[in-house]
């Protein structure tokens, strides 16, 4: 299945600018198999801004799945659909 | 407080440009006590000195620089100026808040205030010398851009270290948003203070300041300017504010589809991935650039190196920048608003208001109430980069449509006819940010309740968006309970509109930046009170200062009720009232009139102010603000 990864601000600092792209995935993958693939793909840089020292979510960094933020770390097993759209990004802000 | 003004120089400078008078006179110590410095006591000169119904443009308006008791001291981010006098593009109260160096250097020279009032009878400049002050012809200057005149002026008076703040052009040929810039780039923007330098015949004015500056606890100070920085660089969005600046929300306001585009008939722009932060870091900047004192340093250097538009230099843009030559004229070309924006700079118009009229001419044409024979031939289609360059040309120098442009475009509006009227975006007359408000609540009540006209900059509550940033602040503060899409609900919006409100009118008068305060939230309340205390010897409660700040911000608008301002002027345009929003995420969200009115009485309340909007009298004795 394909999925639409975004990457905003900080995050396009690990992905050497890449702002947005399509990957094809396993059916059923799930938010934190996608971490896992894009940590192994962009380095350890990618996972340390989502999770604190003590490997809980970090509050200052959102991962959107269509535009639901996932907030708990037990929502990272949420299953991936075909053309879902996930965004990491750190808190928006509007206006300035 | 101390008799003696640690912190603050003490001096308010006086130059009538009629009669060439030059005097100073002593910065009471009752007005530094209720009003503080910079913006607030802006506000109080202005208030008191001018005549109530002239002309903006006219020798009686007063033209009032201020720097506040932080700035050029050691506080973080402590390099801002106001600038205040009657608005033209408004008739209202119009000030605008300035980075850079010039602050400081004035402070250095001696002085907290300049008033400048009457006429030149032809083109000078004013150049403050620590206590020499002098006027000097300008006629030479006239004409040129602000680089141009920067870069002169630092050769006629044989000193890099001079500062400059100039007008270019547009501030000369009087259009209604001319802006004043210092340091090639930061620019007093909006409300059109550059028009009303221009209607002196002031072309700039250069200062240069060696005096010592005391704050009255040396190691206290020092130890709360520390405490400050640490604050700043331990923010989470540190990294974020200092590596991108404001352009990082161009794609925010895309995903959560607030983008205001083509003239806010949609929130979306397929184009914007194209205009981003990101982009213009990866391929635009060439170096960081930061204000005075500033460990941030969100600005940036930027060069188009291929293209069309090849050789382009400048510095900035902004988020605000990025929105108005970008999404609003339906624009997805980088490289020309960049070089949209360094040509605003020079030209010295301010670039939000300029672009969002560009944006409204084009969907004029759209409409055919605009067609090529009004527009001299130029083909003002959705995305014309050419022609949005063109344009910012003929208004800064008043050509062809340009000059009817030049008035702003509510102004211009009544000129056009034919319905034109309906697509303007303001509130006062004064153009919309790039915010669509009619998915943010609380921005949308502070845009309209803003002194100077539809202005994201007085409340400016970034994280209404992201509510739980500052939540713990926000429920210590105010007991507000931030529930799920926050953003979206009008309930406690006064509260919170109110808040930010007081607090940035402390931030505008003590001399710091307000993106590193409260927007951005690394500096709070107790940062203020502990560096004004220690800067000033004067011990103060942060509810105190908050009252100075209600004070301020209810002066601001007794400005407006004298000048005739009421409820009225208080309510979003057509579309934004009555139109949901038409793509994207937010498709569908409106703002509702009627909750939005009763947002507006709640707020009214809270402020204590009538049905009308009038602050009561009640109130008035409470802040102390003796009015006739
Ligand atoms: S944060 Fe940016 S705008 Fe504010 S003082 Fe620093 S460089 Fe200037």
């Amino acid at each position: 299945m394909t999925v639409t990864v975004k990457y905003f601000a900080t995050f396009c600092l690990e992905t050497n600018f890449t702002q947005q792209e399509e990957l094809t995935l396993e059916e059923n993958t799930t938010v934190i198999e996608l971490i896992q693939l894009l940590t192994d793909k962009y380095g350890t840089g990618f996972e340390k801004r989502l999770f604190t020292a003590e490997k809980e979510l970090n509050p200052l960094c959102w991962i959107i799945v269509n535009q639901q933020r996932l907030k708990k770390k037990n929502e990272l097993n949420l299953k991936l659909n075909p053309e879902d759209t996930i965004s990491f990004s750190p808190p928006m802000i509007m206006g300035g | 407080m101390n008799k003696k003004s640690h912190a603050w120089q003490g001096k308010i400078l006086w130059v009538n440009l009629t009669t060439e008078e030059i005097s100073t006179t002593p910065l009471d110590k009752e007005l530094r006590e209720k009003f503080l410095g910079q913006a607030g006591i802006n506000a109080k000169l202005l208030y008191d000195h001018l005549e109530p119904g002239i002309d903006p443009l006219s020798p009686e308006n007063h033209l009032i620089f201020g720097v506040g008791p932080l700035t050029g001291t050691l506080a973080p981010c402590s390099g801002r100026f106001t600038v205040t006098a009657k608005s033209p593009l408004t008739n209202a109260f119009g000030d605008s808040n300035c980075g850079g160096h010039w602050g400081p250097e004035l402070k250095y020279a001696g002085y907290d205030h300049i008033v400048i009032t009457g006429k030149s009878k032809q083109p000078v400049f004013i150049w403050i010398n620590d206590d020499k002050i002098e006027l000097r012809d300008a006629s030479k200057l006239w004409g040129k851009t602000t680089n141009e005149t920067e870069d002169q002026l630092k050769e006629e008076l044989a000193d890099e270290k001079v500062q400059v703040a100039s007008i270019g052009p547009a501030g000369e040929n009087l259009v209604n948003f001319a802006a004043i810039i210092c340091n090639y780039s930061r620019a007093a923007g909006r409300t059109g203070m550059g028009a009303v330098m221009g209607s002196k015949n002031l072309k700039a004015i250069a200062v240069r300041g060696t005096n010592r500056l005391t704050v009255a606890q040396p190691q206290e100070f020092s130890a709360t300017v520390s405490e400050s920085e640490e604050s700043i660089l331990a923010d989470p969005l540190y990294e974020f504010s200092s590596t991108f600046g404001t352009p990082a929300i161009m794609r925010m306001a895309q995903n959560l589809g607030f983008l205001p585009t083509k003239n806010f008939q949609e929130s979306t722009f397929a184009g914007a991935d194209k205009l981003s932060g990101e982009r213009l870091l990866e391929n635009y900047v060439t170096r960081q650039k930061g204000c005075f004192n500033c460990p941030v340093s969100c600005n940036r250097y930027y060069e188009v190196t291929e293209g069309e538009y090849e050789g382009t230099t400048g510095e900035g843009p902004e988020y605000e920048n990025l929105g108005a030559f970008g999404s609003k004229c339906g624009n997805d070309n980088l490289p020309s608003v960049l070089k949209s924006n360094d040509l605003a700079n020079k030209l010295g118009l301010d670039t939000i208001s300029t672009g969002t009229v560009i944006g409204w001419a084009m969907e004029l044409f759209q409409r055919d109430i605009l067609t090529t024979v009004d527009t001299d031939g130029l083909n003002l289609e959705w995305g014309n980069h050419q022609a949005i360059i063109k344009l910012i040309e003929k208004i800064a120098y008043r050509e062809g449509l340009g000059d009817i442009l030049a008035y702003g475009a509510l102004q211009a509006s009544k000129k056009i006819g034919n319905s034109a009227e309906d697509y303007v975006i303001h509130i006062k007359g004064m153009e919309y940010p790039s915010v669509d408000v009619r998915g943010t609540k609380g921005m949308a009540l502070g845009f309209a309740v803003s002194p100077r006209g539809a202005d994201h900059l007085k409340a400016l509550p970034l994280y209404e968006v992201a509510p739980e940033v500052y939540q713990k602040d926000i429920k210590k503060e105010l007991g507000i309970e931030i529930g799920e899409e926050y953003w979206k609900k009008y309930e406690t919006k006064p509260e919170l509109i109110a808040w930010h409100e007081d607090w940035h009118c402390i931030v505008d008068s003590l001399g710091l930046c307000k993106l590193e305060g409260i927007a951005l939230k690394p500096l709070r309340p107790c940062h203020f009170t502990d560096l004004l205390s220690t800067a000033t010897g004067w011990e103060i409660t942060e509810e105190e200062l908050r009252t100075i700040g209600k004070r301020i911000w209810n002066l601001e608008r007794l400005f407006n009720a004298r000048e005739g301002f009421t409820r009225q002027d208080d309510l979003p345009p057509k579309r934004i009232l009555n139109e949901p929003i038409s793509t994207g995420p937010s498709k569908g969200e409106t703002l509702d009139q009627d909750k939005f009115e009763s947002m507006l009485d709640q707020y009214y309340k809270l402020r204590g102010w009538t049905a009308q909007g009038i602050p009561s009298k009640e109130k008035l004795e409470k802040l102390e603000l003796e009015v006739e």
